[in-house]
């Protein structure tokens, strides 16, 4: 006999996300593109990758899927009006985000007073992927946020998930810095291509981080321990339904 | 506590340490430690020099003109019937050898296409209009219509330098046919005298010379003028004899020396572009023409034609003051050059040998670089110049030749001194009166360099030779360059294709021609055009015989070599491959020997003639040979002494990292007490291990240790490897049974020891940037991204604190601090990586922005006046964050931060306005003197040369001043009283409100309605201090250009803010474990020290020294002043940072501070531990650089980033160290806390009655 799903774990994991994530950014990098080539367009041909990216988070905060759980029948009932606002903050919030990236990368070394908009499609890029989760999962709160990507305290799933995405991208995109003045003379060194890569696969990298933290070992873990015991439900803080739903949540209230 | 100290008031500080007993501050520990750790990394720093960059062994022996140089055999038996005293009969009698200092070789062509397409276009006054010629292009028509006109009479070749392409070690390639080593670059500034064999030497060198018939047997008489670097290579043989012959002292000489006339003139003042020029172009025809007083006993006509031709020299001379000098005093015989033994006749028709050395060229290079105006005009005159000596010596029966080089060329900024196409291009142009080359000759030649070239593709090594070696002709590609870069677009024509010869082969040719023997040393070949047409002695060919005397010589140098040097580095097979190459010569030689004995008319003959073809071309296969492999392996490793010097500074490095751990426990006393003497007996004994190891690795060739070396290598080893051991025993152990996983997490979940790791990871970034040479080049950008990386890790930390809802509001005000300093810490160090002097390898990617505009090799007058904004900026700043704890209020801050500093850096600032403002002067009157309008000796161009000269008074006494008022006034004002502490009386105030946080007030308890208030006790020794650093930033300041001087400032407010950011990060994470934070503070420091090295001007290249700050205040040059000046220049910001070291700790330390009151000794130890901690980091960087450098010791770039990276971290790692560890700690920091320890016992005698604030 099978305990129901949703009681085994208090969050129901839902693996979609993941799965949806590890397309969407593989594809907003390498899709073919006609006539456009990263070398000899990095401008526009980030920014059709930032589009896609962003439909794709903007699919999300729509349908109100991410944060692990299945719609709720509230959330299902969320009106359009109030999804479109929802993709409105996501948008606007990864605007602000990658205008402080931006600010980082010609702090950090980036050519200043030219290539504008490449360092600006950089940013917009390194936003979708490193901040855009964080957003979608956490609450508009400094404390919130601070806990999630700035402590080590003990942290909820939404909180592991955001800082996952995060600090991957962010670290793989600062050390791939590393190729741009080598002397290789590679298209693929020209500003701003080296970091996006790296932001990319510090991305897919965060994907497998997160799978494995967030998914692989609580299941495994919780198997573990229903194996051992009763089926009483071990796991995670079940507070915590991350910012979207929760404002949708009370408004349906 | 020194409760027991008395002062009777307040006011004592200022002469406290004289009158009150010693301070209870224990320094000999300190001064021990730091002597023995910066001596032990000096000795390791010497040791891995002496292994990496050793020098080539020099020999002392000479040439003998009577014996020839094959295998000892005396000339005769050789079977050439040459006159004794010549290895080749003279083909010149005289020779003007004329060098024009950066003479590019595209300077010296001249373009028909370039004419034609781009007309024959003059430089515009101001900037060249596009697509004309620039304003270098054939502005020597004279080479090119010479050349044309006499065809057997002057031959043009690309004249290619090996590096290092500075003059000094270009005259010293040139004189003795030798190859520069690296360890010789940096000597630029003191040449010393040539030891080795030279062509200068034999010339002068009586009893064998074969000078004019009747003149034989006597040392040549020598004229030498110009570039005073030749007066300090040949101090022996550039010698006036004028005052000697006047002095009768001449008769006690042996007759058989010749006269001399030597008139240098100073070299080091780039921006003079014509004294040099003058002085030569003055006192030329003193030589070249009779004499004035000659014109009596000819024809009218012909003394009106003399007369005339003495007036265009005189119209070459741009400065009219020069005729002034007491050279052209009167026309008497007596008078001038003339001695009472050699009358200006004679001196006009007895001198052998005339060397000019022009320097114009090369400096407005320097000063304008070669795309302004100016260096057309100067070119002009340099024609105008062989136009006249050509006339002269035309006109002259005696076969005179006439050699016009450039020693080396310049970049497209106009410096030298690197191995770009365009620095070791020049150019070389062989005229004489008489024909000295053939159509046949030529011909001859051509067969043979391309019977060479096919010998050396044949082999191995010789496949592996440098292209200018391997081949003879050489396209001119920066024509072309030019040609597109003009055009914009388009395939540019042809470029035309010269001979190419290396510039050591001069040595042989020049020797030769005149008569004398190869110098020893000489690895050069002979230009074969010079003796293909000749018939030498015994009917032999000219070129076979020349070239065989060159190889025998070479091959008798290369065995001497092996004999000597019990090392010699050259490998088995090469040293094989060149017997070898000699020995097929040899054997096709005495085949041709058998043939024309058997007949004089076989000589005639076609096969013959073929025979000696092959055979010349052997011989010159075997020269290019040994030249090709020596240029590749002439660095000599010592791989004994490279790991002894690595493994000391690696030791070292790890000595300071734990005698920092060690300082936060214990005292620097117990700590010496422990580690010295061990030190010393481990050094003893390791001396006497290695002395005895290294007779043993002698002995068996390993390693050429001399016992010194061997000595030195022991002591330092055993030295710092039990300093090691020893302040490692006596650290607390960290308990070993803890995991790694547990030490990660730990590090991890501690903020403190997260920006430890984020700062050891910056500190390894760095480091291992020299692991690759992109990374080397662009350290500028590594240093920056380290340096960014780490300011973020300690603004996110600082965020965590202030937005934690765990933390007190002190902390979290501590907090907001915190993120604002690294806010403005990360635009500020973003700012300064603005200014950069690119490297060469940069290019294109970078644009130089120091100088104000790309093209400027001087600053312009906007940035000299917003250099000006510093004088106001600064001393706010500085004021600002006195005001912080009130200490602005003292008398020493009112004084010297507002008045005095701001009157030092005001007088510095005006400096540099006029220094730009004569540079602006100057320049518009050259671009005025354009070559359309160069008459030279206009007053345009006087105005060019002397333009502002009447401020250079001004400037000097405005620069003395600057320095004066900074150690004058400021540093004996804060010697005498270094406390910004002042005392006013205020209305008491109701408790809450008068403690705003630490660094405004301790309280003590409230006062009935007046209390006396000490201003600035909260920060009592950080302010201190700080006067102390701005009084070292004033004198730094002066020495810096207008930009460099603006970063300075720049790295004085950052590091402020740095001192700030770490106090109040303290506070945010309520950090009690003292100096916890050190390792990211001093690392963070360590990495501003670097990031403003190169926005102050400098890259880590001998290029980008800044030589013209050598003359900042000075009217002469000075070696030891001007040198300090320039050291003071180039480590500017690391001096800066170095001696902000302990404001680590001292910054917002109050007054009456428990930590320093209650245990003195162990405060002032963790001072010391966080000098250690900083020197820790550059001795890590110094470690790295030579680790990577020995690494890439084969590498094709060792020479150029590697080992100059090298070079320069040495002086880093010990001005650094010296400035920190005696300056800053030793002096200025022990006189603050011995200070301190009075004032803060004469407070606890007026007690309870002062509230402080």
């Amino acid at each position: 006999m099978e305990a129901p799903s949703h009681t085994r774990y208090p969050i129901e994991p839902n693996g979609m996300e993941l799965a949806l994530g590890g397309m969407a950014s593989a594809l907003a990098l390498i899709t073919p593109r006609k006539g456009l080539n990263l070398y000899d367009h990095p401008t526009k041909y980030l920014s059709v990758s930032a589009s896609i990216l962003f439909g794709y988070y903007a699919i999300l905060a729509f349908a109100d899927v991410y944060c692990f759980k299945i719609p709720s029948a509230r959330a299902r009932r969320a009106s359009v009006g109030a999804r479109i606002q929802k993709v409105l903050t996501m948008g606007l919030a990864t605007a602000l985000a990658a205008g402080a990236i931006a600010v980082g990368l010609v702090l950090f070394g980036a050519p200043a007073a030219s290539q504008h908009g490449e360092t600006a499609m950089a940013a917009v890029n390194i936003a979708l992927l490193a901040v855009t989760p964080a957003i979608l999962t956490l609450k508009p709160e400094a404390n919130a946020w601070r806990r999630a990507l700035l402590s080590t305290e003990t942290k909820t799933l939404p909180e592991k998930w955001a800082a996952g995405f995060f600090w991957c991208t962010m670290l793989f995109a600062w050390s791939a810095a590393l190729f741009i003045p080598m002397d290789w003379d590679r298209p693929w060194q020209k500003w701003p291509i080296p970091i996006v890569g790296g932001a990319y696969l510090g991305n897919l990298v965060g994907l497998l981080f997160v799978l494995v933290r967030c998914f692989v070992l609580p299941i495994a873990r919780a198997d573990y321990e229903q194996a051992g015991r009763d089926s009483r439900n071990v796991g995670l803080d079940p507070e915590y339904q991350g910012p979207i739903t929760r404002s949708m949540d009370k408004k349906d209230e | 506590m020194d409760s027991a100290a008395s002062t009777s008031e307040l006011s004592a500080p200022v002469g406290g340490s004289r009158n009150g007993p010693k301070a209870a501050l224990a320094v000999r520990g300190h001064w021990a430690l730091s002597a023995m750790l910066v001596a032990v990394g000096a000795a390791g720093l010497w040791l891995f020099s002496r292994g990496f960059l050793l020098t080539r062994m020099v020999l002392p022996d000479r040439s003998d003109p009577s014996v020839l140089p094959f295998a000892g055999l005396p000339a005769e038996a050789v079977g050439a019937a040459s006159a004794p005293c010549e290895w080749y009969p003279a083909k010149f009698q005289r020779a003007v050898v004329l060098v024009v200092d950066a003479m590019r070789v595209d300077f010296a062509t001249w373009s028909g296409e370039l004419n034609a397409t781009f007309g024959a276009g003059e430089g515009q006054p101001t900037g060249r209009p596009p697509g004309r010629l620039m304003p270098y292009h054939n502005r020597l028509p004279a080479i090119a219509a010479l050349s044309a006109a006499r065809p057997e009479q002057a031959m043009f070749y690309r004249f290619r330098a090996d590096p290092p392409t500075t003059t000094l070690q270009r005259l010293k390639g040139l004189t003795t046919g030798q190859l520069p080593t690296f360890i010789d670059a940096g000597s630029n500034f003191a040449g010393s005298a040539i030891d080795e064999d030279n062509w200068l030497r034999a010339l002068v060198t009586p009893g064998c010379g074969a000078g004019r018939p009747g003149r034989a047997a006597r040392g040549r008489n020598i004229v030498f003028l110009g570039d005073d670097t030749w007066t300090s290579l040949f101090p022996g043989e550039l010698a006036d004899t004028r005052a000697a012959e006047d002095s009768g002292a001449q008769r006690d000489t042996p007759a058989a020396a010749g006269w001399a006339r030597v008139r240098p003139f100073p070299s080091l003042n780039v921006w003079d572009l014509d004294t040099v020029d003058d002085g030569v172009f003055s006192r030329l025809p003193l030589f070249l023409l009779p004499p004035e007083s000659a014109d009596q006993g000819m024809g009218a006509a012909q003394a009106s034609e003399l007369r005339e031709r003495r007036q265009r020299w005189r119209q070459l001379v741009r400065q009219p003051h020069m005729w002034a000098h007491a050279d052209f005093g009167n026309a008497t015989a007596a008078g001038g050059m003339a001695s009472s033994r050699v009358s200006a006749e004679q001196l006009h028709r007895e001198w052998d040998v005339i060397i000019a050395h022009g320097l114009g060229v090369d400096h407005c290079g320097h000063r304008f670089g070669p795309d302004h105006p100016a260096i057309s005009s100067k070119l002009a005159q340099m024609n105008q110049a062989i136009e006249l000596i050509v006339d002269a010596i035309d006109r002259d029966d005696t076969p005179t030749a006439l050699f016009v080089f450039g020693d080396h060329g310049m970049d497209p900024k106009g410096d030298h001194g690197g191995d770009s196409p365009r620095e070791v291009d020049a150019g070389l142009w062989i005229y004489a009166n008489t024909r000295w080359h053939s159509r046949d000759g030529d011909g001859r030649a051509a067969r043979v360099l391309e019977a060479a070239r096919e010998l050396l593709a044949d082999t191995q090594l010789g496949a592996s030779l440098d292209s200018d070696l391997k081949d003879a002709w050489w396209r001119n590609t920066h024509l072309s360059d030019d040609y597109r870069a003009l055009s914009g677009s388009g395939l540019p024509p042809a470029a035309p294709t010269h001979r190419s010869i290396p510039q050591i082969d001069l040595v042989s040719t020049l020797a030769l021609a005149l008569g004398l023997p190869i110098p020893f040393n000489n690895l050069g070949a002979v230009v074969p055009e010079m003796f293909a047409a000749d018939d030498g002695p015994g009917a032999e060919w000219g070129l076979l015989r020349a070239l065989r005397l060159n190889a025998a010589q070479t091959l008798r140098y290369i065995d001497t070599y092996v004999d000597r040097s019990r090392s010699h580095g050259f490998a088995d097979d090469a040293l094989r491959a060149w017997r070898a190459a000699y020995s097929r010569a040899e054997a096709s030689y005495r085949e041709l020997g058998a043939l024309t004995t058997e007949g004089a008319k076989a000589r005639r003959q076609q096969h013959t003639r073929a025979l000696e073809e092959r055979a010349a071309a052997e011989y010159f296969a075997f020269l290019r040979l040994v030249l090709g492999s020596l240029r590749q392996m002439w660095a000599q490793f010592d791989a004994v002494l490279i790991a002894a010097g690595l493994g000391t500074l690696a030791l070292v490095a790890a000595a300071l990292a734990m005698l920092y751990l060690r300082t936060r426990h214990s005292t620097l006393e117990s700590i010496a007490a422990g580690a010295c003497g061990m030190a010393l007996g481990s050094g003893v004994a390791g001396a006497v291990a290695f002395r005895a190891l290294g007779t043993l690795l002698v002995s068996t060739g390993v390693s050429h240790l001399t016992p010194l070396e061997a000595t030195v290598a022991g002591l330092a080893v055993g030295t710092a490897a039990a300093l090691v051991a020893a302040l490692a025993s006596g650290s607390q152990g960290q308990p070993s049974t803890r995991s790694v996983r547990d030490c990660i997490w730990r590090t991890l979940a501690s903020p403190v020891a997260r920006l430890n790791a984020v700062a050891v990871v910056a500190a390894v970034v760095h480091a291992l940037a020299f692991l690759s040479n992109s990374f080397t080049f662009n350290e500028d950008s590594v240093v920056l991204y380290a340096a960014q990386t780490l300011v973020l890790a300690v603004a996110a930390t600082a965020a965590a604190a202030a937005l934690s809802p765990a933390h007190a509001t002190q902390q979290r005000s501590g907090a907001v601090c915190a993120v604002a300093c690294s806010a403005a810490l990360l635009v500020l160090n973003r700012l300064s990586s603005y200014s950069t002097v690119c490297r060469e390898e940069q290019l294109p990617g970078c644009t130089p922005t120091f100088y104000g505009l790309p093209s400027a090799s001087i600053s312009t007058l906007p940035l000299a006046a917003a250099n000006v904004l510093m004088v106001w900026l600064v001393p706010y700043a500085v004021s600002r964050a006195l005001r912080r704890s009130h200490s602005d209020k003292a008398m020493v801050a009112g004084l010297w931060v507002n008045i005095g500093m701001r009157v030092s850096m005001g007088m510095a600032a005006a400096y540099w306005v006029l220094d730009a403002l004569d540079g602006q002067l100057a320049s518009r009157a050259a671009s005025g003197a354009g070559p359309a309008t160069a008459a030279p000796g206009s007053p345009a161009a006087a105005a060019a040369a002397g333009g502002g000269s009447d401020w250079s008074e001004l400037r000097i006494v405005l620069a003395r001043m600057a320095a004066g008022v900074a150690v004058g006034g400021g540093l004996a004002a804060w010697y005498a009283s270094p406390f910004c502490l002042d005392i006013a009386v205020a209305p008491a105030l109701p408790q809450p409100a008068a403690s705003p946080a630490k660094r405004g007030a301790a309280s003590a308890t409230p006062a009935p309605r007046q209390t006396a208030v000490i201003l600035g006790y909260g920060n009592a020794f950080g302010a201190a201090y700080l006067v102390f650093a701005t009084v070292v930033f004033c004198v730094l300041y002066l020495v810096q250009q207008p930009m460099g001087a603006i970063m300075l400032s720049g790295l004085l407010v950052k590091i402020i803010l740095w001192a700030e950011l770490f106090d109040a990060l303290r506070d945010a994470l309520a950090d009690t474990a003292d100096g916890a934070l050190l390792p990211a503070q001093v690392t963070l420091l360590a990495l501003l020290s670097f990031l403003d090295y190169f926005s102050t001007g400098h890259q880590f290249t001998l290029v980008s020294i800044q030589w013209n700050t050598a003359f900042v205040g000075m009217r002469d040059m000075q070696l030891v002043v001007c040198g300090a000046i320039v050291a003071l220049n180039t480590l500017g910001s690391f001096i800066l940072a170095a001696v902000c070291v302990p404001l680590a700790l001292v910054w917002n330390e109050p007054l009456g501070s428990p930590r320093l009151r209650l245990a003195p000794d162990s405060y002032f130890a963790r001072i010391t531990g966080a000098a250690a901690a900083y020197i820790a980091y550059h001795a890590l960087i110094a470690t790295s650089t030579a680790a990577w450098a020995a690494w890439f010791r084969r590498h094709l770039m060792v020479w150029k980033i590697f080992a100059p990276r090298l070079m320069f971290s040495i002086p880093v790692l010990l001005v650094s160290a010296a400035a920190v560890l005696f300056a800053a700690v030793g002096l200025a920091a022990v006189h603050i806390l011995r200070l301190g320890l009075h004032v803060g016992s004469a407070r606890s005698l007026v007690g309870q009655a002062i509230q402080t604030r």
